[in-house]
């Protein structure tokens, strides 16, 4: 059986192609435009969210956790753009002779 | 030396001028090494989204998919395209994350999720290898096609679009790189559609098209070439293709171009919409290329001329010219960001690594000297290329996915996981993935890319295994 003068096996596959390369928009519009959920940074900014609801992963809170105490113990952004050779370590365990 | 169409080198030369005359104008607009890099992290949806459409589609999209075609027909959706779009979407699923961390290059995340900064530098050798590859296949797609096309020696024409290339990436970085392709995304998205309308009209429709190339050979027209692929390598390729979309520098410096995380979630959607209809577009295009020169006699023995023979023999000049259009805008737009992305990594990743102190005036001129070095080489080597475009796109997609893909992914959201097992996955992964290519595309019936992967997993799992027990020996 063909589609389009291709079997339909091949077919599939284009289909599958575009489909594949739509999955971020489907989600998109599904999760921000339907549903209207806030992004990451647009969500601290509203504070709208429940504290009860869990916003991240845990290895992700871990992370930010670890994060900010760096930042608060050096004592500068760590997400400064700009800071060529600044220390950009996220993890608590490693660390070299430039952090 | 082939006829040289007046109307071909015309062309050819205002559409230098053009993106020369941005490139003067971004000039103007870059103001400190930020506005170099990453736009000053300002870019919107619409520039962002076509920005990325534009370096998406390469040459090898353009001259190296269509000459696939025209050899291994559509099995390329299978194994390359398919992958690719799987990626896409799949880079859409981390980049909130990613966005909101405020890396600027991929070194930067990996120093990021590993806590050692002297991953920079080691990840950006490897970026950096990969990157200057592929400014060579740029370089090879477009000499030969404007050589076809204006009749000018390949050895020449390449140094001319090396130069202008080089030139308004240097002077207005990712400035001048964001709204070119914003012309040229625009441009190629509706050339190729044009190009397709025609020959559909030209052939039969869509379905003339595809019986008469599966009439040609009817692995043509099969997923998996009547199976000439074997599943392992289609999986393997498909594989290495998917990991380079979540691997490449450039991804990660227009990502941290843009605004804020919904601008960076918009552009990888918007841009995975549309490339996937181009890709499909262009993979029959390819079908209908072959399907015109063999019935013409025009056939070729390099893969790589089909496209660039389809123009000049077969096209009439109107619809030639807008392709040509379509073909540069393809290849410069990807050539100019992956030269900027190069120069950055030499100044962010490794420079600024060895010269912690170095200042933003610095960093801008070792942006500038390292993009016009990288591209001056590339050109030179590009005269006598280590391979076709297709062979050295799958070495550089390899190399990537086999060093970062999964130690890099993981340790995103794996807080727990050591730096250092990270690392020595990195390393273990680019020399098996490497290796293994180099050395017979795999080991016995398994593909570079899986060998690749599994090292680099297997390193990062037993290393992770090994430095717990180590810290903790209770454990």
């Amino acid at each position: 059986m063909t589609i389009l003068g291709m079997p339909t096996s091949m077919f599939l596959v284009f289909a599958a192609t575009v489909l594949a390369g739509s999955l971020g928009a489907i989600h998109y519009v599904i999760v921000h435009v339907i549903l209207d959920r806030p992004f990451a940074d647009e969500e601290k900014a509203i504070g709208t969210r429940d504290p009860a609801e869990p916003t991240t992963s845990p290895g992700r809170a871990a992370r930010a956790e670890r994060e900010a105490r760096q930042t608060r113990s050096s004592g500068h952004s760590p997400t400064e753009g700009t800071g060529a050779g600044e220390s950009r370590g996220a993890s608590s365990e490693g660390t070299d002779e430039h952090d | 030396m082939t006829e040289v169409n007046p109307f071909y080198l015309a062309t050819f030369i205002l559409y230098l001028v053009v993106v020369l005359s941005i490139g003067v104008w971004a000039y103007t607009r870059t103001r400190n090494v930020m506005d170099f890099w990453v736009f000053g992290q300002d870019m919107g949806p619409v520039l962002a989204t076509w920005s990325l459409i534009a370096n998406f589609v390469s040459s090898v999209s353009v001259i190296g998919f269509i000459g696939a075609v025209y050899v291994e027909g559509y099995s390329l959706m299978t194994h390359t395209i398919l992958g690719l779009m799987l990626g896409l979407s799949g880079l859409y699923f981390v980049v909130g994350y990613v966005r909101s961390l405020n890396v600027l290059t991929f070194p930067d995340l990996i120093a990021r999720v590993t806590g050692y900064e002297s991953a920079r530098p080691l990840a950006g050798a490897v970026l950096l290898t990969s990157g200057w590859l592929y400014l060579i296949m740029q370089l090879v797609g477009a000499g030969l096609l404007i050589t076809a096309i204006t009749g000018v020696p390949y050895q020449y024409m390449v140094w001319v679009i090396g130069g202008v290339f080089i030139l308004y990436t240097v002077m207005g970085g990712l400035v001048s790189v964001a709204w070119t392709d914003l012309l040229q995304g625009i441009l190629m998205v509706f050339a190729v559609f044009l190009a397709l309308t025609y020959m559909t009209f030209d052939l039969g429709g869509i379905t003339g098209i595809n019986l008469e190339f599966a009439a040609l050979d009817s692995a043509l027209v099969h997923p998996t070439n009547e199976g000439n692929y074997t599943l392992l390598y289609v999986a393997g390729l498909f594989l290495a293709f998917f990991g380079t979309i979540l691997t490449e520098q450039d991804m990660l410096i227009r990502i941290a171009a843009t605004r804020n995380i919904r601008t960076a979630k918009i552009h990888i959607a918007a841009a995975g919409v549309v490339l996937s209809v181009f890709y499909s577009v262009l993979v029959i295009l390819g079908g209908a290329a072959a399907v015109a020169l063999t019935g013409s006699g025009l056939g070729v023995e390099n893969p790589d001329a089909a496209f660039p023979t389809l123009i000049t023999q077969y096209l009439p000049t109107g619809v030639g010219i807008l392709i040509i259009l379509a073909v540069m805008s393809a290849i410069l737009s990807t050539t100019d960001t992956r030269l900027h992305a190069t120069g950055m990594t030499v100044a962010r990743d490794i420079y600024s690594f060895f010269r912690p102190s170095a200042d933003e005036s610095q960093l801008m001129k070792v942006s500038r000297i390292a993009t016009v070095v990288l591209g001056l080489t590339a050109t030179a080597a590009a005269i006598d290329p280590p391979g076709t475009i297709i062979v050295l796109y799958g070495l550089r997609a390899v190399l990537l996915t086999s060093a970062f893909l999964i130690p890099v992914y993981l340790a995103v959201f794996w807080a727990e996981l050591d730096g250092r097992a990270v690392i020595a996955a990195i390393a273990g992964g680019a020399v098996v993935g490497l290796g293994t290519h180099l050395m017979d595309g795999g080991i016995g019936a398994i593909p570079s890319t899986f060998l690749g992967v599994g090292t680099a997993t297997t390193v990062v799992l037993i290393g992770q295994l090994l430095l717990r027990h180590l810290r903790d020996p209770g454990t």
